[in-house]
């Protein structure tokens, strides 16, 4: 598939995307003037499901795809650089897989985006306005940056056998994909921004610095975690590809490669989202340095269920991992070993997780809690900040050992102070965990302040502290280490691979809850206190709505990554013909 | 009481249950009885303090089911043995009486009870946040004059020489219009108390007037539930407004009568 | 092959119907409908003021979600069941009538903040909240009826009011 010339692809590239756009515009411009013009406050209304629907989940599914095409191109430039400097076939293999998948990809995100583009201004010709007249500007430089992306994306893609003479340049057009691409977040992300935490405008909406329009509160920090939970998905999205081959693939070649891609893929996965609190806490930050009003509310007023919504799942995320890391120890010769310390390290999981999917507040609104004023005397204090985060930090260093047990167990160490270095690494354990643990004890008897502002970050950063000394430890101790086998990669059982599904489907779920509490914290406003929503959609639906819409939209972006599977799947069996017939 | 003690009794047979089944190598059971003792546990706590909401108790089971099957599911060998007894239910000759028992008997009882429980009427009444001492206001209107309530003291209690009379004069008062409702021991126990819901308050014990200023007492007495907050819910009492019937001299007179009579001190 | 694609779009499937299952019949179902502006009519009685007040309090004000009924530890806010001696005494504290003083707690609450609290609540006056002056009267007559005599009414109190937010735009108060 790949052995088209670049000319030939970059400009099928270029003629794709000119297509897309301009088949938007001009349905943009055609329904401008067929359609009945708007109701006197500013909107049309789509058939059926209403617009307010429909947006949102054309608006979620343009996001899902384009956090895959942002995110995996990082890792996939990362990994081809490694590949290169330590002349790894197998990483350049897996970089180029990576890469196949979201060149692919590129032409749903701009479908969809351009559906986006167009249903936008149609349904909410007002606000739509207004967005032009604060942040216009942006948007044409957005149009010109996708551009430049396709053109390098297309060229990075198409040139990659060619340029594997000079692999240095080659890595540094990835660079420059990946520079695009952040400017891309940065571009969206202020649009968003302005809509939450709006800046640079006076009261009744009229621009007063544009400069501050982009440059609101939520900016960064959404970008940042955006930035962040685009490798997390994109890897995600990597394993639920690799995992799709290995259970249907045919061959135990191809069931061994697959295996490690999705092994690598999840490593990434869920290496990345060890950050992805502190970030989200750097957001939440902001939004309460910008309005304490709104923070409480997205923390603990309407969405108080979601939040625990969230933490069902992720702790099922965690648990799901692990698993896959327990059942991955049946690969390594040696891996028997290392089976007795499993049950232990479940039951800390266990407990971690019910401490961490505790609800706080049990009353169902907010009125209601201030009116009873009653917490239960263990959910109460299982419920809150100080336990939550112990449990989390505690169960994030389980995974990590889980980890460290996989890599380790088909090896043994030879240096001379192994002993020192084991009992080293018990120490380094218990003493984490137990200041971690007094840490989460202390946190109960200091004001929230102490707690957010210093307790909490210093859990975290014990946490990251273990990791790296256990890292340095394991470096050190398996350097030349005696190999007791191989890993049997392919050898794995098909609910291993269940599992990697099931992890990428809940991450996906999950992003589309998030994103739907980022826009629920707007309430009634199209801009939070400058254009008021007053269409017929301008409350928030259940919650029982929001899960069903949530799911319908991961259902519709799942048959679509299948479709994109299918296709690449279809494109490597006619290469393989053709260069079986040449 | 007597119910909740059946579940550490649960809570003991699930760990009987886990102990056997280690030994005879059954992870099926090993699942079961260790879902037993967790429930079991989970229950108990009502014995200590309040039950755990439903909810709550919901989502605990689930994620044990969740994380269990997980765990016996890690091992291949384990897992095998895991669906084990589910397999020969289905698939083996000799378990034929158990199936049928299952699908004919276990399975409609399940049904059955899972409906009883959706249908069954339930009597429990609303929740209520009642404030039982709300704050005061600090000024109120008594009979045309306006009194600050803050600050207010009882201005018989400097009148030494009469105490004990002004005290004998509270006691003729009490029984003539209070000891109806809060009864012939001040304890919240007269003959009318049981036709309502609250009960009217005692005044014996440490937690009613013990804590309270007299000019809250006053406050209450004088205005009744008329002058209780919306949070209060001035509609669950019945608390007359006796400042209607009686004069301001007669209010504290009886105020001093039921703090000397249940041998409390009013808070300065 | 088949088989191992129909397998896999069962568990996605699966895996989001249970999901949706969960967010219909676990979490509470509740929505969350944009507040609707309370009118207050003129020579409206006291009391029905203190009512209207009090709804607004608990709604569209969201003053609810930082202040608390009662007074408890870590209260982000001061508390509303005894706000309206409090403020006598400050506005005792600082010779401004009380009138004044509430109003300007509302539309300036940067100018006033009680010992113990950060500043953090936005003029109510303006968006996000917007409450109408009539509302705003509503909710200074609320306030003081927690402890102290309500002296607030409409549409006597407009002027005052007014006063007070212009005070506020001139210093630029609030957030």
């Amino acid at each position: 598939m790949a052995e088209a010339g670049v000319r030939k692809g970059l400009t099928k590239g270029l003629i794709k995307l000119t297509l897309i756009l301009g088949i938007g515009f001009g349905l943009l411009f055609i329904l401008g003037k067929a359609l009945p013009a708007p109701t006197g406050d500013g909107y049309r209304v789509f058939p059926f499901i209403g617009s307010r629907d429909w947006i949102w989940i054309i608006a979620q599914l343009h996001l899902n795809f384009a956090a895959f095409v942002l995110g995996v191109p990082i890792f996939a430039v990362s990994m081809e650089f490694i590949g290169w400097r330590k002349s790894d076939g197998r990483l350049d293999r897996i970089a180029y897989d990576f890469t196949k998948l979201f060149t692919l990809a590129y032409t749903i995100t701009a479908v969809i985006g351009s559906i986006f583009m167009v249903s936008l201004p149609i349904l909410y010709p007002k606000f739509i306005d207004h967005m032009m007249k604060i942040l216009g500007p942006t948007w044409w430089v957005y149009v010109a940056v996708m551009y430049v992306e396709v053109i390098v994306c297309y060229y990075y893609f198409y040139s990659w056998k060619k340029m594997s003479g000079t692999k240095g340049r080659h890595v540094a057009i990835g660079g420059l994909l990946n520079v695009m691409g952040v400017m891309m977040l940065l571009i969206t992300s202020s649009w968003v921004g302005y809509m939450t935490t709006p800046a640079g405008v006076s009261d009744s909406g009229e621009l007063i610095s544009r400069w501050h329009a982009i440059k609101t509160y939520m900016w960064l920090p959404l970008s940042l975690h955006r930035l962040v939970a685009n490798v997390v998905f994109g890897a995600g999205i990597a394993m639920a590809y690799a995992a799709f081959r290995f259970i249907t693939s045919e061959t135990d070649e191809d069931r061994a490669y697959y295996d490690w891609m999705g092994y690598t893929s999840a490593m990434i996965s869920i290496g990345f989202s060890l950050i992805l609190p502190g970030i989200g806490y750097l957001l939440g930050v902001e939004i309460y340095e910008y309005n304490e009003q709104m923070g409480i509310q997205l923390m603990g007023g309407f969405f108080a269920w979601l939040w625990v919504m969230q933490a069902i799942l992720i702790g099922a995320i965690l648990m799901c991992i692990n698993y896959y890391l327990w059942i991955s120890l049946a690969k390594m010769p040696g891996g028997e070993r290392y089976y007795k310390y499993v049950k232990y390290l479940f039951i800390v999981m266990l407990l971690g997780y019910a401490v961490w999917l505790t609800p706080h507040s049990i009353a169902l609104s907010l009125e209601e809690a201030r009116k009873m004023g009653a917490y239960h005397p263990l959910l109460g204090n299982l419920g809150v900040m100080a336990s939550k985060n112990t449990a989390v930090v505690i169960t994030y260093l389980v995974t990590f050992m889980s980890f460290s047990i996989f890599k380790m167990s088909n090896k043994e160490s030879v240096v001379s102070w192994a002993a020192t270095g084991r009992a080293l690494r018990i120490v380094i354990i218990a003493a984490s965990t137990v200041s971690v643990l007094a840490i989460g004890v202390y946190s109960y008897m200091v004001s929230s302040h102490v707690r957010v502002r210093v307790l909490s970050p210093i859990q975290f950063g014990i946490f990251f502290l273990t990791i790296v000394a256990l890292f340095i430890l394991d470096k050190m101790m398996y350097k030349n280490a005696r190999l007791i086998g191989e890993p049997r990669w392919g050898k794995m059982p098909e609910r291993s691979q269940y599992a990697l599904i099931g992890i990428t489907v809940t991450f996906t779920w999950l992003m589309g809850m998030m994103g739907y509490m980022r826009a629920g914290a707007r309430q009634y406003w199209h801009v939070y206190g400058i254009i008021k929503n007053t269409s017929a959609d301008n409350y928030l639906p259940t919650h029982g709505v929001t899960a069903v819409i949530v799911s319908v939209l991961t259902v519709i972006f799942f048959l679509l990554i299948g479709l994109l599977f299918w296709t690449i799947m279809k494109l490597e069996k006619a290469y393989e013909k053709k260069g079986a017939q040449s | 009481m007597m119910i909740l003690g059946i579940y550490p009794a649960l809570a003991s047979i699930g760990l009987v249950i886990t102990v056997f089944a280690v030994i005879w190598k059954s992870p099926f059971f090993n699942f079961v009885g260790i879902l037993l003792f967790i429930y079991g546990l989970l229950k108990s706590v009502a014995l200590i303090m309040p039950p755990l909401p439903g909810q709550v108790m919901v989502m605990y089971m689930a994620m044990s089911v969740f994380s269990l099957i997980v765990y016996f599911s890690i091992e291949d060998k384990t897992f095998k043995a895991f669906l084990e007894p589910m397999r020969a239910v289905i698939a083996d000759d000799d378990k034929k009486v158990l199936r049928v028992i299952l699908v004919f008997v276990a399975l409609p009882l399940f049904a059955g009870y899972l409906t009883y429980t959706k249908v069954t009427p339930t009597y429990e009444p609303p929740v209520s946040g009642r404030i039982i001492h709300p704050e005061p206001p600090s000024q109120i209107e008594f009979k045309g004059n306006t009194m600050n309530v803050i600050g207010l003291e009882n201005p018989l209690r400097k009148d030494a020489a009469n105490l004990a009379k002004n005290i004998e004069d509270g006691k003729k008062i009490y029984y003539r219009n209070c000891f109806y409702c809060h009864g012939d021991d001040l304890d919240g126990r007269g003959h009318l108390a049981q036709a309502y819901n609250p009960v009217p308050l005692p005044f014996r014990g440490t937690d009613t007037i013990a804590q309270l200023p007299e000019s809250f007492v006053f406050w209450r007495v004088a205005k009744g539930w008329r002058g209780l907050p919306a949070g209060a819910g001035p509609w669950n009492s019945a608390m007359p407004s006796f400042e209607d019937f009686l004069s301001e001299d007669e209010i504290w007179k009886v105020i001093l009568f039921i703090y000397e009579a249940t041998g409390n001190k009013p808070r300065a | 092959m088949k088989s191992g694609v129909l397998k896999l779009l069962a568990v996605v499937i699966g895996i989001n119907v249970f999901f949706a299952y969960i967010g219909w019949f676990f979490l509470p179902q509740s929505e969350s409908r944009p507040p609707k502006t309370t009118k207050i009519e003129k020579g409206i009685t006291r009391d029905e003021l203190v009512t209207a007040g009090e709804g607004i309090v608990f709604g569209k004000g969201q003053c609810m979600t930082c202040h608390p009924m009662k007074p408890e530890t870590g209260m982000r806010a001061p508390a509303i069941s005894t706000i309206g001696a409090d403020m006598v005494k400050s506005a005792k504290g600082c010779d401004t009538p009380p009138e004044t003083f509430v109003f300007e707690s509302l539309v300036n609450p940067g100018k006033y903040v009680e010992k113990g609290f950060d500043n953090m609540m936005p003029p109510v006056n303006k968006p996000p909240t917007s409450l109408s002056e009539g509302e705003l009267i509503a909710v200074a007559a609320f306030l003081q009826s927690k402890g102290s005599n309500v002296t607030v009414s409409y549409p006597e109190s407009v002027a005052l009011l007014k006063a007070a937010i212009e005070k506020a735009e001139k210093q630029g108060g609030g957030k």
